[in-house]
């Protein structure tokens, strides 16, 4: 990590948003019937999904196999294009991926969900990215500050015998900071041409491409054909105090790259079936310590056959982390795929800022999205020389600055000049002579960026930092491409402090780095896949649910989260770590209705992990209640002799409708202090 | 005026009797929560008028409680019905007299729990037949199989489910009264 005084810069969040079909897509849901429900039951959110015209995700009811699924597939004038064997025997189903030249998504939708031996069908829908690499710096990597790693890394480092896997747009493994920290399969060698630990896989040895453009579909070979990937790579595992570039949750973890994404379909709930299908082979049949799987990607249109894959890599233990989409929507009321698909080992992650305030452009959703992390402005690894780095440096300062489009580069080592106020720089009178040669410092408004520029360059200028006319960082073009000094924009109040020290030596840099900023819920969420890996490094025994359990109780409960995340708390990494006390709260809301009379109560279960049952003799529980966004309050304390099993329920009776209320609970020992907090849930 | 009630009063016509029934509410729901059979108390009074023919006012009700699993928390609901109609009892001179009854009932249902209740009226009907047997000259003993039944149409509200809820049922009555 860099040191100094960080300033924040401003953001453009860019989405990748690939593909683009909008209009007709498809969902299809079990039932406990012999009947496939009509296409009729398309849901308005599956209305903007776009899928891949003319293949059809298959589930079967039995086992089939690809000869069987073929002479299915045919009767529509379709063929089996891929297969899923280990979801197929991990599920007792079968999952094929069908296509047809002759015949449209829809068409197949209806012939196949009609045919009596299939359970489901699915469009194979495409998944956007949810950041994209040129957004504007805010701060360097002060996510990692936010969610105390730095304490949390005095306990542990993480470890290389955990493994998380990244499902993007691969990851370049060759990176400075990466390499050291991606997995290598043992049992395979590289580059042989041989599947020498008989999986299934040539050459896997960092993973696998399950999305390439060779090879009918799919290779060895899971570089990075993008940025994002690399990036959410970096924030889980960049490796750390190796004197060099950036630092990831974890100092050492190993990262398993499943590249799923095309550049023109970007990730397919096919390709993506693919890369679940590979992570659970590699747990289930070859002993590999995958912990999490991180998905920064998703979209509208539920797909069973991708749930089922999901759920299949929960039934290993794997947590799968959920990007929870970048629209700024109720996931509540517009579901966004994988991340509300409703499984046990899905943590769906919202975006959070500096601030602690939700991301604008987050989604969120009290019962869909379970928690909160650093998004905006997140540096991290990009494959080498693909990011762009903007530094200014004045005394023990370093500020984060944005380069202006078409704004020229400065030489590797920066430029070390003199800063000279210029005002506004609205005409010539306003460079003084001793800015030739040297950095104007200039205010923004007026006139145009380019006008400035102009001024200044013909004024002896060698760059030009324009500070912002109100609060906060801008970001801004030159308008047209030409021999530009180097132009960066800068934050107001960092402007004013600069100038406020008169004319004085700083160093701008402007340039292609192996580094970036992002914004977005993808940057969120690599934070938490993280966060499991080192909670794995520390508690090797702990199973899926109770590391979850460690996320969300040891997470910041923040005002600005009240109501819009279920746990209302962003992620806190040494809280997580430290708990020796793991008290797990979940809240649910029911109805309970009589002849006439109905009613809203909440069953607030809390229970005490096993480990830690013997802390709490003596203690007291209580139980606080937040009533729509409000303060907590006490509603019920309990003794520990309560407990039964280690365990509580409360009633909670009864609730206004429509309202959402937090609950959480708080240990105290015999002296009264508070020896523990339980997660917050709400409802 | 002194004149007509002394007429109607003539011959025994008032008559009033107390009696006490089994019911079966006629609410599949009500049924389920509250039980198939309830205790429901009567009380009766008429007028005869003309041959046999009398008008009777009739007041009479069942009530229950339930108690929600793991809540640990009791409702009550209960039903309510004023009946005003007509009536005609046969052979005045037998001690065996059948009975033949009909009403316009004012329906109440009330619940009571979850911190709430809720209470409403409906407008139904009654009909029902029966024997009195008078072991005296002016006291007789009867029963009777009733049928009553309002509606009550709910909609979805803070406390309330929407739908419809039927009030009354079958009521198999034994009542002791006196004519006077």
């Amino acid at each position: 990590m860099k040191r100094g005084r960080m300033r924040r810069c401003g953001a453009v969040l860019l989405l990748l948003v690939l593909g683009g079909l909008p209009g007709s897509s498809f969902a299809r849901v079990k039932k406990q019937t012999d009947q496939v429900p009509r296409p009729a039951a398309y849901s308005s959110a599956n209305e903007t999904a776009s899928y891949q015209e003319g293949e059809l995700l298959v589930k079967f009811k039995t086992r089939k196999t690809r000869a069987e699924a073929d002479v299915v597939a045919s009767e529509q004038s379709a063929v089996v294009i891929q297969e899923f064997p280990v979801l197929s025997r991990s599920r007792r189903s079968s999952y094929f991926l069908i296509a047809s030249g002759q015949r449209s998504t829809a068409r197949l939708l209806d012939g196949m969900g009609a045919h009596p031996d299939v359970e489901a069908v699915s469009p194979n829908y495409r998944r956007r990215l949810l950041s994209s690499p040129n957004d504007p710096k805010l701060a360097l990597q002060w996510g990692l500050k936010k969610i105390s790693a730095t304490e949390a890394w005095e306990k542990n480092i993480g470890s290389a015998g955990v493994v998380l896997a990244v499902m993007d747009t691969g990851a370049d493994y060759r990176h400075e900071d990466l390499a050291g920290n991606i997995w290598n399969n043992p049992g395979e060698i590289a580059a042989n041409g041989i599947d020498d630990d008989h999986n299934g896989f040539i050459d896997d040895v960092h993973g696998y491409d399950f999305a390439s453009t060779n090879n009918g579909g799919q290779d060895s070979d899971p570089m990075d054909i993008d940025t994002h990937g690399s990036h959410v790579a970096g924030t889980i595992a960049a490796v750390g105090n190796n004197g060099i570039g950036a630092c990831g949750v974890n100092w050492t973890a190993r990262v398993m790259i499943l590249k799923c994404f095309r550049p023109d379909m970007g990730i397919s709930d096919a390709d993506s079936i693919a890369g679940f299908e590979y992570a659970l082979l590699m747990k289930m049949d070859y002993g590999v310590n995958l912990v999490a799987i991180n998905a920064s990607f998703g979209g509208p249109g539920y797909n069973q056959l991708q749930e089922d894959a999901i759920a299949a890599a929960g039934d290993q233990g794997i947590i799968v982390v959920c990007a929870a989409g970048n629209d700024g929507t109720d996931n509540d009321s517009s579901a966004f795929y994988p991340a509300s698909y409703d499984l046990p080992n899905i943590i769906s992650v919202a975006a959070s800022d500096a601030n602690d305030q939700l991301a604008d452009f987050s989604n969120y959703g009290l019962k869909s999205v379970d928690i909160a992390a650093p998004g905006v402005g997140i540096l991290s690894t990009v494959p080498t020389g693909k990011g762009l780095e903007a530094t200014l440096t004045s005394g023990s300062s370093i500020y984060a600055v944005v380069p202006l489009e078409f704004a020229g580069s400065t030489p590797v080592e920066g430029l070390n000049r003199l800063l000279v106020d210029c005002g506004k720089g609205l005409d010539s009178a306003s460079f003084p002579a001793s800015v030739n040669g040297q950095i104007a410092l200039i205010e923004r408004g007026e006139s145009t960026f380019k006008e400035k520029t102009v001024l200044a360059q013909n004024a002896g200028a060698v760059a030009a930092v324009i500070y912002n006319n109100e609060a906060g960082i801008f970001s801004g073009t030159l308008g047209e491409a030409g021999s530009w000094i180097p132009v960066v924009a800068l934050a107001r109040e960092d402007g004013l402090l600069e100038k406020a020290k008169g004319i004085h030596p700083v160093t701008i840099l402007v340039g292609p780095s192996n580094y970036d900023f992002m914004d977005g819920t993808s940057m969120a969420a690599p934070h938490v896949c993280g966060a499991l890996g080192l909670l794995a490094a520390q508690f090797p025994a702990d199973g899926m649910i109770k590391r979850m359990a460690r996320v969300y109780t040891g997470a910041d409960p923040l005002d600005g989260l009240a109501g819009k995340v279920k746990t209302s708390s962003r992620l806190n990494l040494d809280r997580s770590l430290s708990q020796n006390l793991l008290l797990t709260l979940a809240v649910f809301r029911q109805t309970v209705s009589v002849w006439v009379l109905k009613k809203d109560f909440a069953r607030v279960i809390f229970n005490v992990d096993e480990d830690s049952s013997s802390v709490v003799v003596g203690a007291t529980f209580g139980i606080y209640r937040s009533r729509a966004g409000s303060g907590f309050a006490l509603i019920k304390e309990i003794t520990a002799a309560e407990l039964q099993n280690n365990e509580y329920t409360y009633f909670d009776k009864y609730l206004d409708n429509l309202v959402s209320y937090s609950y959480r609970v708080q240990v105290k020992n015999a002296q009264g202090q508070v020896i523990a907090v339980s997660n917050i849930d709400s409802i | 005026m002194f004149f007509l009630s002394s007429r109607l009063c003539a011959g025994d016509r008032f008559f009033a009797s107390i009696g006490a029934a089994g019911a079966w509410p006629l609410d599949s729901d009500f049924r389920e929560y509250y039980g198939s059979v309830q205790f429901s108390p009567e009380l009766k009074v008429g007028f005869t008028f003309i041959k046999g023919f009398y008008v009777w006012l009739g007041y009479s009700f069942f009530s229950a409680s339930y108690s929600i699993p793991d809540l640990l928390e009791k409702t009550n609901a209960s039903q309510h019905f004023i009946a005003l109609g007509v009536g005609w009892e046969s052979s005045r001179k037998r001690r065996l007299r059948l009975d033949f009854f009909s009403a316009l009932l004012a329906a109440g249902l009330r619940e009571k729990g979850l911190g709430d209740s809720f209470s409403e009226f409906a407008p139904g009907i009654q009909l029902g037949a029966g024997i009195r047997y008078f072991f005296a000259k002016k006291i007789f003993m009867g029963t009777a199989l009733s049928f009553s039944s309002a509606l009550v149409e709910l909609t979805d509200t803070e406390v309330t489910s929407a739908g419809d809820r039927f009030l009354g049922g079958a009521r198999l009555l034994v009542n002791l009264g006196a004519r006077f």
